[in-house]
């Protein structure tokens, strides 16, 4: 009995690393009060405000808040790329929230180009929707819970003798290794495929995309401020891209900036 | 007569009469066709009326087959007159074709036969034969160079002849040739008329305006004193190359003559005889001879790929009307064509609006100039362009391509290409905005939600990295597994091994203890399934007892088990059961189905009991 307490108790204390980890708490900024930058943007003043939430970037420290609340001064700016930009950066650390997923449908509805996705299969658009929903943090904490579910049910069963006992922990154990192979596919899903993404968005009010990377090629379509596309490689100055619908060209490095 | 006699003949009578109106539609069905000119004698310039007269008792008439006419020009005709008569039940009727000729050549001419076919029946005319005598005021018929219709030198002009003048004959496709019609008198020539306009296929035309009196100049030809006047002047384009025929035209000229020897026994004409009166008037018909024209395709040689035509002296003349606009403003770009040659044939210039403006068809107007040595003018085109993105916008240049006959090449003219600056407008409004859904228009009125709290600040720039935090405890239990199981296995040793073959008979007794369940419903295997069931507990608390696979006896693993200080009622129903199965295997007649469910259920049952008690007793 004594032994089984102590293994519960030894697996809570480690369970509870990837609550604490990877936050630092409070950070220590002498001179900034996000107070000050709020009432900026309520007076209508957005560039101050801009610069205000633009100092904490500078001192290396970031939040998808103050990305979101920089999306917000440049979309009433009118600068609707730089606040798709910040949008989308945004995106990355709070993933589906309302807020966030209204303002950057309203600053998409405000840019030039419509591009339409190509249609997929319906099987790969619902698990890749189910994979957007939670941000690789929280697939990597479920991963974890579900992982140490089954294990302190696996040397719970070699302790526990009473059967009276072992059923509920079957149970726990079954439905925490179905979460786990699921939660762990999608985790390395998001997490490869993030990782290897890189994705742009067009800050120049107007960009040729050519077909080669030189400016003399010929020139294949426009874009215009605020699309969203991804950087497929990076050549002298010149990258590749690629949009939603599929098509591919090459646009100065200058022309846009990578989320 | 009888009556009947009466009636007879009265039916004999009338349908006599019938077929007799039959008979005579059908006897008189014959035709008149004859063939008549108002005279037999003229000259060159004089016409002659022909007529074909065609007469009978039919309803129709069919059309004739004409007679060769070939010696002639046909001026009018055929001119077509019918008539039709239905006289005391006989039908006649007539129809007339009349021609107006005029010959070809003096000399004897002859008007072939005409033929028609009527009621099976072919009726032919008598041939004609006219004296055409060579007088007359009309040209002669040879044929002058360079395109002039001027007799030549040496021969004898006519007293009034119009001639017809190219400014060149040998020309290229497209370019323009200008004929002058000029009409040559030394008589009085009190009116004159234009009566017949050559037809030009081939040619696009463009007549310059004359003043409505022609200026009348003094020439001398061969010595003699000629009035000259233009009557008419056309600038010819021709679309095609090789030879073209300009046909001739024709003028009708009212010429007063003198009549000095006319005199009149009338004392009335004698009274008021005058020169006035001694004057009379002619109507005399002139016209040009054809005209060949030489035109030359275009060169091959260094002809551009956009080239769409135009042929000439051009200039290009593109404007902006400003170079700073707001969206969603309208700009103005005027594409102006300047120049001689086919003005008006000048294909829409080659211009595609850049992807950001709106453009439209443009307002094309075309200015020709008819008065002057050629025909020139202006056309225009206004491009209308609505910018709908705002920044630097380049509007493309205007590439026009011409051929210039006099230099005898192509040349391509490049004009416009314009730089914009287009500012975003202040009432940029969401109707510009394109492909908007209507739901997404309603969403635009709203306004974005409000900032949020800064949160946790983060010192990371990816935020898919992971701490190390989460990689660690995402390895911790592997490891953990891996480290039991190993620590079990060098640690734990022998009390390990005996807790597993503990684990691992019990789950076997369960597992036989329930597949003897379905031996039950079979009523004869009864004895052998008691015997198996005291096998299975003697080998399971053997085996737990830690006692050798020989001494499984009964007694022996009872007298074992009560040194266990186990629960006396464990013992107790573990005898209970033994004994049961004793009975059975030996006297089967009591056993039954029913009593075999219930010693298997009790023995599951202490198989749990005995694992509880031993697990909680250590």
């Amino acid at each position: 009995m004594k032994r089984t307490i102590n293994a519960i108790l030894f697996l809570a204390f480690f369970s509870g690393i990837p609550f604490s980890a990877g936050r630092c708490q409070n950070p220590q900024i002498p001179d900034w009060n996000p107070g000050v930058a709020e009432s900026l943007y309520r007076g209508g003043d957005y560039s101050a405000a801009i610069s205000a939430y633009e100092e904490v970037l500078q001192q290396g420290w970031v939040s998808g808040e103050i990305y979101y609340n920089l999306g917000n001064c440049y979309y009433k700016l009118g600068q609707y790329g730089r606040a798709i930009l910040y949008y989308e950066r945004a995106r990355k650390f709070l993933g589906s929230d309302p807020d966030l997923q209204l303002n950057l449908k309203l600053a998409n509805l405000r840019i030039y180009d419509r591009i339409e996705p190509l249609p997929r299969i319906f099987i790969i658009r619902v698990l890749e929707a189910v994979g957007e929903l939670l941000t690789v943090r929280r697939w990597a904490l479920i991963v974890i819970i579900s992982e140490w579910v089954v294990l302190i049910s696996l040397i719970l069963l070699h302790i526990v003798r009473r059967p009276r006992w072992r059923r509920p922990l079957v149970g726990g154990l079954v439905f925490a290794s179905v979460l786990f192979i699921l939660s762990g596919s999608f985790f390395l899903q998001q997490k490869i495929h993030l990782d290897r993404l890189v994705e742009g968005v067009v800050l120049a009010q107007k960009v040729e995309v050519r077909s080669a990377p030189e400016s003399g090629s010929t020139e294949l379509f426009a874009l215009h401020e605020g699309v969203k596309m991804r950087i497929l490689r990076q050549v002298s100055g010149w990258a590749e891209i690629k949009l939603a619908d599929g098509k591919r060209g090459w646009m100065p490095q200058s022309a846009f900036e990578i989320i | 007569m009888t009556f009947k006699g009466f009636c007879n003949s009265l039916i004999v009578s009338v349908l006599s009469v019938f077929f007799l109106g039959m008979g005579g539609h059908l006897y008189a069905a014959d035709l008149l066709f004859t063939a008549s000119v108002d005279r037999t004698e003229l000259s060159l310039s004089q016409t002659v009326t022909l007529t074909l007269q065609a007469e009978g008792s039919v309803t129709s008439i069919p059309d004739p087959k004409l007679p060769d006419l070939s010696d002639f020009r046909v001026l009018s005709g055929p001119n077509e007159s019918t008539s039709f008569q239905f006289i005391n039940g006989r039908i006649s009727s007539s129809k007339s074709w009349t021609f107006v000729l005029k010959p070809k050549r003096a000399g004897t001419l002859r008007i072939g036969t005409a033929e028609i076919s009527s009621g099976g029946e072919t009726y032919r005319t008598e041939p004609i034969t006219l004296e055409v005598s060579g007088k007359g005021s009309a040209p002669p018929t040879d044929k002058p160079s360079r395109g002039v219709t001027a007799p030549q030198p040496g021969k004898e002009l006519p007293e009034l002849f119009v001639q017809v003048s190219a400014d060149k004959t040998r020309i290229y496709q497209n370019e323009q040739v200008i004929l002058t019609y000029t009409i040559f008198t030394r008589v009085s020539v009190s009116a004159y008329e234009i009566s017949r306009l050559p037809s030009t296929p081939g040619f696009w035309t463009e007549e310059f305006q004359l003043p409505q009196q022609p200026t009348v100049e003094d020439v001398v030809l061969s010595g003699r004193h000629y009035r000259r006047a233009v009557i008419r002047r056309v600038a010819l384009f021709p679309t095609r190359s090789g030879q073209m025929v300009v046909d001739p035209l024709e003028v009708t000229c009212q010429v007063q003559l003198q009549d000095p020897y006319r005199r009149s026994l009338d004392p009335f004409d004698i009274l008021f005889d005058s020169p006035f009166m001694r004057q009379r008037t002619e109507e005399r018909i002139i016209e040009t001879e054809p005209l060949t024209l030489n035109v030359v395709p275009l060169p091959a040689a260094g002809k551009p790929d956009n080239f769409s035509g135009a042929v000439g002296n051009f200039k290009l003349d593109v404007s902006l009307d400003r170079d700073r606009v707001t969206t969603n403003e309208a700009l103005t770009m005027t594409v102006r064509f300047t120049g001689t040659g086919n003005i008006k044939l000048l294909d829409r210039p080659n211009f595609k609006a850049p992807s950001d403006f709106e453009s439209y068809d443009p307002k094309e107007s075309v200015d020709v100039k008819k008065s002057g040595n050629r025909i020139s003018g202006t056309k225009t085109y206004e491009y209308v362009l609505i910018p709908r993105v705002p920044g630097v916008a380049s509007i493309p240049p205007i590439e026009f391509t011409y051929f210039n006959p006099a230099t005898k090449s192509y040349h391509t003219l490049k004009e416009g290409g314009f730089e914009v600056e287009v500012e975003r407008g202040a009432d940029e409004s969401v109707a510009t905005l394109p492909g908007i859904a209507k739901e997404d228009v309603k969403l635009l009125a709203e306004d974005i939600r409000y900032l949020k709290k800064p949160g946790r600040l983060l010192r990371i720039s990816n935020p898919y990295s992971l701490p190390a935090a989460y990689w660690i405890t995402m390895a911790l239990p592997p490891v953990i597994a891996f480290l039991l199981w190993w620590g079990a296995r060098v640690l734990g040793g022998t009390a390990l091994q005996a807790r597993r073959r503990d684990r691992r008979i019990y789950f076997r007794a369960k597992r036989e203890l329930r597949a003897l369940g379905k031996m039950a419903a079979d009523g004869d295997k009864l004895p052998q399934a008691y015997g198996a069931i005291h096998k299975i507990l003697l080998t399971y608390l053997g085996t737990k007892l830690g006692m050798p696979a020989s001494g499984f006896k009964e007694e022996e693993v009872l007298g074992r088990l009560a040194k266990q200080k186990l629960d006396q009622d464990i013992i107790s129903t573990l005898e209970e059961i033994f004994q049961a199965c004793n009975y059975a295997r030996f006297a089967p007649e009591g056993a039954d189905s029913w009593r075999l469910k219930r010693t298997l259920k009790q023995s599951d049952r202490m198989l749990d009991k005995i694992e509880e008690s031993w697990s909680s007793k250590r």
